[in-house]
C-alpha cells in the first residue's frame, strides 16, 4: 500500500466510540464539558479571573504507520485517562471534547501556569508516547480566557486553531521533539528558512546587520521586559563567556524588579576583561554549562504572556553569523524545554 | 515611583461629601486624593494605583460605571476594590462580589470606614500597610540628612516620601542603608544630592517592604557627607557656573580626544550635541549636578566648549503638545480600541526608513516638541549607522503616558522580530529620500506586515534635504499605494511642515478613526 494511503487510513480511527466504555469519575462528556465551561466563563468574568483549557489531541500511531484495534484503541484510551486525570488538580475538569481530543478545563490558571500543566502531561504521558507499542503522536494546545477569547466556545476555537498550527509547525514537520538540544540548534542554523514564522538570516562585519545586531536584540528584549515588569515570562541568554562585561549588562542591571525570570548561560564564568574581578550581574541568574559548543553559538530564547521569540546565532566563516530566529510559540518551548531537560537544569516557565 | 503606595481614590462629584470623606480618612491615617469628575479620576487612578476606589455612580464628564468598566479591564487597575456610592439601588455590570462593595445614601461614615477596612483586609491589604507613617515631619524643623542618619541608626525598613511645593521625590531605605532616591525621573546620588539641598516642605515614612533595585551602594553616611560636600562646594562656585539658559557649543573634533578621561566628560560632550541649553544638560546628565557644573568649567576653561549667553527659548511652546483633555481622550481611545494594549503607560510609535541618517534628521526636528526627549542611546550609538533597532526617544504626554518613537530595522527575513516588538504599537512613521529609491518596496514591506498585525495609523514623511517635485510625489505615492487624501509630509526646504504639525495629524488620525486590532488594512 502506498505510504500516503496508509498515512491516511491510519488517521480514521474513532477514540469517541471508546470514550463512552471508559468509567473513570471524573472523566465526563462533551455536554457536561461544554456546560461546565459556560459556568467557568461567567465565574471568571464575575471576579475578573482567568482560567485555561487545554486539548490533548492523538493525532497518529507508529507515526501513522499502525492503525490499532479496538480492544488496543480501549486500552490506550484507558491509559491515557487514567493518566491525564492523575496528574491535574482536584479543581480541574477532564472530558472528552471530541473524537481524539480530550479537553481539560484548569479554573483559575494562567497562560503560564497552563504550560506547566502541559510539561506535566507531556513528561507523564511519556511511557504512551515514547516506550508506548504503538507509541502514539499526542499534540497538546491551550487558550486562556480572556487573554484568547470571550467565551468558552470561542476559546475551544482558538485551542482546536492552535492543533494545527502545531502540526504546521516547523517543530512537528522536523521532528525536532525527537532531537537533542544542539541536534536541533545545528538543524535550525544549518537550513535557510523565509518564513513569516521563522527565517535565517547573516550578520557580519560588510553586512547589513553587524554581529553587534544579536546584542541589540537581547537589550531589547530587556528593556521591553523592563516596560511590563509585572508580566510573567522566562528568557534565556546564552553566550560564549559570563562576564561583567557583556554588552547588555547595563540594561540587565537596571532593569529591577520584574515578574519575568532571566537566565544568562555560559562557558564557565569569567571576570572582567580577565583581570579576575568579582562577577557582578544584577537581576539574572548566571548558568555555567561546561560545554565548547557554546563558544561559538549565541541563543536568545523568550516567552512571555504575549509573545514568545527565538535567536540562534551560530559562528561561521571570516567573522559572520548564521542567525535563525522564530515567533514561532512552539519552538521557543520546545528549545527551552530541551535545553533544560538536555542539561538537567530546573524545568520551568 | 508608585510601588507600594497606599492612597484611596475618592471620585465623588458632591464636593462636600467628597472632602467631608476625604477629612474623615485622613484622621484615621489614609491618605487620599479626591477628584470631582470621572476623566480626572480615570487618569488619577491609572498614575496613582489607589488601594481602594470610591466611586460615585454619577459623575460627570464619564460616568460612574463606564469608568469603573474601563479600570476593571486595566491591567493596572484591575485588582483594585471599588466602593461604589448611590442615591438608590442600582445594577453595576461586572461587580464582582466579595471584591467591589456598593453603599445607599444617607451615607454613615463610620460604617462605611468599617466596610472599607474590612474590604481591604480581605485582599490582602493589613492595617500595618494602611496609613501606618512611622513618623512625619517638617524640613524646616528637622534637616533631611538628619532624617536620615536617623533611619540608619534604627536599621528601619520603608519608604521616605519628600515633598516641597509641587515636587516629590521617594527614598528607599532598607536596613537603614539607602538603597535608591527618586525624583520623577532622575535617580541614585543626582536625586539624593538635589533632595539633601531642599529646605522647605514635609517629609513622612512609612515602612513597608522594599522591592526596588539597590542602586545606591555606599554607606548612608558616605553618601550624606558627600551630598553636603556638593552642596556647600556648589553655593560657593556657583558664580564661576555657566547660566542655566546659555547654549553651549562645542569648538573641537571630539573623536580628537585622548582617551581615559573621566566619564563625565564624556557623558558631557556627549549630550551637548542634543540638549546644547546648559540647564537642559544637566537634568539630562546621569552624574550630579555639582560634577557636571564643574566638568562645564572645566571645558569652558580650556575652550574645548564656548557659552552662548541668555539664549531666549525661540519659538518653542512652553505648554505640552497634546492638551490634558486630549491626552485623556487618546488614553480612552487605546484603552476601548485595543484590548490587547499590555498597559496605557506607553505607546509605541516604530520608525521604518530607509536610512539612519533621515532618522537622525527626524529626531533632530522633534527636538522642538515641547516634552520630547531623545535617547542618546541609539542616537548616539556607534552601532547606529544603519538597521538599527531600539528606542529612539519619547514624547511624554500628560496623565503620565509615554509615546515611544522606536527605530526598526527594514530588511528582510525580519518578520519575527517585528511581531516581538509590535506590542503596544500605537502607529508608523515612515522616512525616506530619494537616495533610498531602491529601498521603498522593502519599507513598504516592512510597514504593511506591522500592519498586518495592527491597523494603526501611518505617517509617511518624505526626509530628503532637497524638495522632491510634484511627479516625484506622485510615483511615491504609488509606491506606497496611499490614497489621494492620504497626506504625505515633508522635512525638506522650503515647504517644510512643521514637526508639531505632524505629530498632531498623527493624533488626529488615531482619535478619529475606528482603529480595530488585528484586522488588516487595505492598501
Amino acid at each position: 500500500m502506498d505510504a500516503n494511503i496508509l498515512k491516511e487510513e491510519s488517521k480514521k480511527f474513532s477514540l469517541l466510540e471508546e470514550s463512552r466504555k471508559i468509567v473513570e469519575s471524573h472523566f465526563h462528556d462533551s455536554i457536561f464539558i461544554t456546560e461546565y465551561g459556560r459556568l467557568e466563563t461567567a465565574r471568571s468574568e464575575r471576579y475578573g479571573i482567568s482560567y485555561s483549557i487545554i486539548i490533548v489531541h492523538v493525532e497518529s500511531f507508529n507515526r501513522g504507520k499502525t492503525v490499532p484495534g479496538k480492544k488496543e484503541l480501549l486500552d490506550f484510551l484507558k491509559k491515557l485517562v487514567s493518566t491525564v486525570t492523575k496528574v491535574v488538580r482536584n479543581c480541574d475538569v477532564t472530558g472528552m471534547l471530541e473524537d481524539r481530543r480530550i479537553i481539560i478545563i484548569l479554573p483559575h490558571t494562567d497562560y503560564f501556569g497552563s504550560l506547566i500543566t502541559i510539561k506535566k502531561l507531556s513528561k507523564a504521558l511519556e511511557f504512551l508516547t515514547i516506550s508506548g507499542e504503538p507509541y502514539a503522536s499526542i499534540i497538546f494546545s491551550q487558550a486562556t480566557y480572556p487573554k484568547d477569547a470571550s467565551g468558552f466556545g470561542e476559546l475551544v476555537g482558538t485551542a482546536t486553531r492552535r492543533v494545527t498550527e502545531r502540526l504546521e509547525s516547523l517543530w512537528e514537520t522536523h521532528d525536532l521533539q525527537s532531537k537533542l538540544f544542539w541536534e536541533i540548534v545545528a538543524a535550525l542554523t544549518g537550513g535557510s528558512y523565509s518564513a513569516a514564522e521563522y527565517s535565517t538570516f547573516d550578520v557580519g562585519a560588510d553586512l547589513d546587520l553587524e554581529n553587534s545586531f544579536v546584542h541589540t536584540v537581547n537589550e531589547t528584549i530587556i528593556r521591553e521586559i523592563s516596560r511590563t515588569p509585572e508580566k510573567r515570562g522566562i528568557l534565556y541568554i546564552g553566550t560564549k563567556k559570563i562576564t561583567n562585561d557583556l554588552p547588555f549588562k547595563n540594561h540587565l542591571d537596571s532593569i529591577g524588579k520584574t515578574s519575568t525570570k532571566i537566565f544568562l548561560v555560559g562557558e564557565g564564568v569569567a571576570g572582567a576583561a580577565g583581570v579576575g574581578s568579582a562577577l557582578d550581574i544584577k537581576n539574572a541568574t548566571t548558568i555555567a554549562l561546561s560545554d565548547h559548543r557554546l563558544e561559538t553559538t549565541y541563543f536568545t530564547f523568550y516567552m512571555s504572556e504575549d509573545c514568545a521569540y527565538a535567536l540562534i546565532s551560530k559562528e561561521s566563516w571570516a567573522d559572520t553569523h548564521n542567525c535563525f530566529h522564530t515567533g514561532d510559540p512552539y519552538i521557543v518551548e520546545g528549545l527551552i524545554t530541551k535545553l533544560q531537560r538536555d542539561y538537567s537544569l530546573q524545568e520551568q516557565l | 515611583m508608585t510601588a507600594y503606595t497606599k492612597k484611596i481614590l475618592l471620585a465623588i462629584s458632591d464636593r462636600e461629601v467628597a472632602e467631608g470623606f476625604s477629612a474623615f480618612l485622613k484622621e484615621k491615617g489614609f491618605e487620599t486624593v479626591v477628584c470631582f469628575d470621572g476623566a480626572s479620576a480615570m487618569e488619577t487612578a491609572l498614575r496613582e494605583t489607589p488601594i481602594l476606589i470610591i466611586l460615585d455612580l454619577y459623575l460627570p464628564v464619564i460616568k460612574g460605571e463606564r469608568l469603573f468598566q474601563i479600570l476593571k479591564n486595566n491591567p493596572h487597575t484591575s485588582r483594585v476594590p471599588f466602593f461604589f456610592l448611590s442615591e438608590s439601588q442600582k445594577e453595576v455590570k461586572g461587580f464582582r462580589i466579595g471584591m467591589d462593595w456598593f453603599v445607599t445614601k444617607p451615607f454613615q461614615w463610620e460604617e462605611m470606614y468599617g466596610n472599607m477596612k474590612q474590604l481591604l483586609l480581605l485582599r490582602g491589604i493589613t492595617s500595618y500597610s494602611l496609613g501606618d507613617k512611622d513618623f512625619q515631619g517638617r524640613l524646616s524643623q528637622i534637616p533631611l540628612a538628619d532624617v536620615l542618619q536617623m533611619l540608619r541608626l534604627n536599621r528601619k525598613e520603608g519608604e521616605l516620601t519628600v515633598t516641597s511645593g509641587t515636587s516629590s521625590a521617594t527614598v528607599f531605605i532598607k536596613d537603614g542603608q539607602i538603597f535608591n532616591a527618586a525624583i520623577g525621573e532622575v535617580e541614585k546620588e543626582k536625586a539624593l544630592f538635589r533632595l539633601l539641598s531642599w529646605k522647605d516642605g514635609t517629609f513622612e515614612f512609612r515602612p513597608a517592604h522594599v522591592t526596588a533595585a539597590q542602586k545606591l551602594t555606599q554607606s548612608t553616611d558616605s553618601l550624606v557627607l558627600e551630598g553636603m560636600r556638593q552642596i556647600d562646594e556648589y553655593n560657593n562656585s556657583k558664580g564661576l557656573f555657566p547660566d542655566e539658559n546659555s547654549l553651549l557649543k562645542i569648538k573641537i573634533d571630539t573623536s580628537s580626544l585622548p582617551e581615559g578621561l573621566k566619564p563625565v566628560m564624556y557623558e558631557v560632550l556627549n549630550l551637548v550635541k542634543h540638549y546644547p541649553r546648559v540647564k537642559d544638560l544637566v537634568d539630562r546628565s546621569a552624574f550630579p549636578d555639582f560634577e557636571v557644573y564643574k566638568t562645564l568649567v572645566g571645558l569652558l576653561g580650556r575652550h574645548i566648549l564656548d557659552e552662548i549667553k541668555e539664549a531666549k527659548r525661540g519659538d518653542v511652546p512652553s505648554k505640552g503638545i497634546v492638551s490634558p483633555p486630549r491626552a485623556i481622550k487618546i488614553k480612552e481611545k487605546l484603552i476601548s480600541r485595543w484590548s490587547d494594549m499590555l498597559t496605557v503607560n506607553f505607546g509605541k510609535i516604530l520608525v521604518a526608513s530607509t536610512s539612519m541618517i533621515l532618522t537622525n534628521r527626524f529626531i533632530e526636528a522633534c527636538k522642538d516638541v515641547p516634552d520630547f526627549l531623545v535617547d542618546e542611546r541609539l542616537v548616539t550609538s556607534k552601532y547606529s549607522s544603519k538597521n538599527t533597532l531600539g528606542d529612539l526617544g519619547r514624547l511624554k504626554l500628560y496623565g503620565g503616558m509615554d509615546i515611544i518613537l522606536f527605530s526598526v530595522p527594514t530588511l528582510k527575513n525580519l518578520s519575527p522580530l517585528l511581531k516581538m516588538i509590535s506590542s503596544n504599537v500605537i502607529g508608523i512613521i515612515v522616512l525616506w529620500d530619494e537616495d533610498g529609491n531602491a529601498d521603498i518596496p522593502q519599507l513598504a514591506a516592512t510597514r504593511n506586515e506591522i500592519l498586518s498585525r495592527r491597523r494603526v495609523p501611518v505617517l509617511h514623511i518624505y526626509a530628503g534635504k532637497n524638495e522632491p517635485d510634484k511627479t516625484l510625489i506622485r510615483e511615491y505615492r504609488n509606491m506606497f499605494g496611499l490614497k489621494a487624501d492620504d497626506p504625505v509630509f515633508t522635512l525638506s526646504s522650503p515647504r517644510r511642515d512643521n514637526i508639531q504639525n505632524i505629530f498632531q495629524s498623527y493624533f488626529s488620525a488615531l482619535l478619529k478613526e475606528d482603529y480595530i486590532s488585528g484586522k488588516v488594512r487595505a492598501i
